[in-house]
């Protein structure tokens, strides 16, 4: 465990509070940990797939769908077995 | 039988120069078996990707072209996933143990996998990733019992199959005749 000192505000610390009052969480501090926990994983998916990356993988799948061809492509003279290998050395 | 696809294999689709093209487009097209990868392989999907695209090196059809509008952290991002959906690759994890390593007056503690890779290095010769890969590949086969190929276009691997079937029991496979 990490000991992390946070500042509230006070009215977030009451909120903190009723819900320990009520029972859902036993103490402030389960209380954060626990929405910190169901938040960091949701956040973080949000920042990665934001509504235009998902526009621009729509118009690709969209496209692939169609064409029956992938609509991106690698330009190099390389092979693929070379590129994924030059990461590998 | 479901397959774990080896990464060049993957990024092949996305290279039509290639000569191994067409044979890893036609099995793209015709197996319709479960194709598996790991977390290793969404790693290197990242960093094949991220170099490729700061590099320049990767184009899009005009109807996707709001794709070079984005930064290349979200182009990165979107290829991966393009990748991905398109193999309708599994990502599969399964539950890890930890396994001793005594070394150096030191108990490590290693993730059963990377330790699989350990206790093969000697024999197999390969390189880390490729290693990796294969130990990956089949400590998932917990959890996909029907897991019985490792498909790659790298010689080296290719020319170690019999090692790996012998010491995995997992065989190895390219989708190109002469790889």
């Amino acid at each position: 465990m990490t000991v992390i000192p946070i500042r509230l505000t006070r009215k977030d610390a009451r909120k903190l509070d009723l819900l320990v009052k009520l029972g859902i969480y036993q103490s402030r501090t389960e209380a954060i940990r626990s929405m910190v926990n169901a938040k960091a994983d949701e956040q973080v998916t949000q920042h990665l797939a934001n509504e235009k990356t998902l526009r621009v993988l729509k118009r690709l799948l969209e496209y692939e769908g169609k064409e029956g061809k992938n609509p991106l492509r690698i330009l190099s003279d390389k092979t693929a077995v070379e590129i994924v290998a030059e990461g590998r050395e | 039988m479901a397959c774990y696809l080896d990464t060049n294999v993957i990024v092949t689709r996305y290279l039509p120069a290639d000569p191994n093209f067409p044979a890893v487009n036609t099995f793209f097209k015709k197996s319709h078996e479960a194709k598996y990868g790991s977390e290793i392989s969404v790693l290197e999907l990242y960093c094949v990707f991220s170099r490729l695209i700061k590099g320049g090196a990767v184009s899009v059809v005009d109807y996707a072209s709001e794709f070079e509008s984005l930064n290349v952290d979200e182009k990165v991002r979107v290829s991966v996933e393009h990748a991905i959906q398109t193999w309708r690759l599994r990502v599969t994890v399964p539950e890890i143990s930890f396994t001793k390593l005594q070394i150096s007056k030191q108990a490590i503690q290693m993730d059963h996998r990377l330790f699989e890779a350990i206790r093969v290095s000697s024999k197999l010769g390969l390189k880390t990733l490729d290693t990796l890969h294969i130990a990956f590949a089949s400590t998932l086969r917990e959890i996909a019992i029907d897991l019985e190929t490792f498909i790659t276009l790298d010689a080296e691997i290719i020319s170690k199959r019999e090692d790996i079937e012998s010491e995995f029991g997992i065989q190895v496979a390219s989708p190109a005749p002469e790889a």
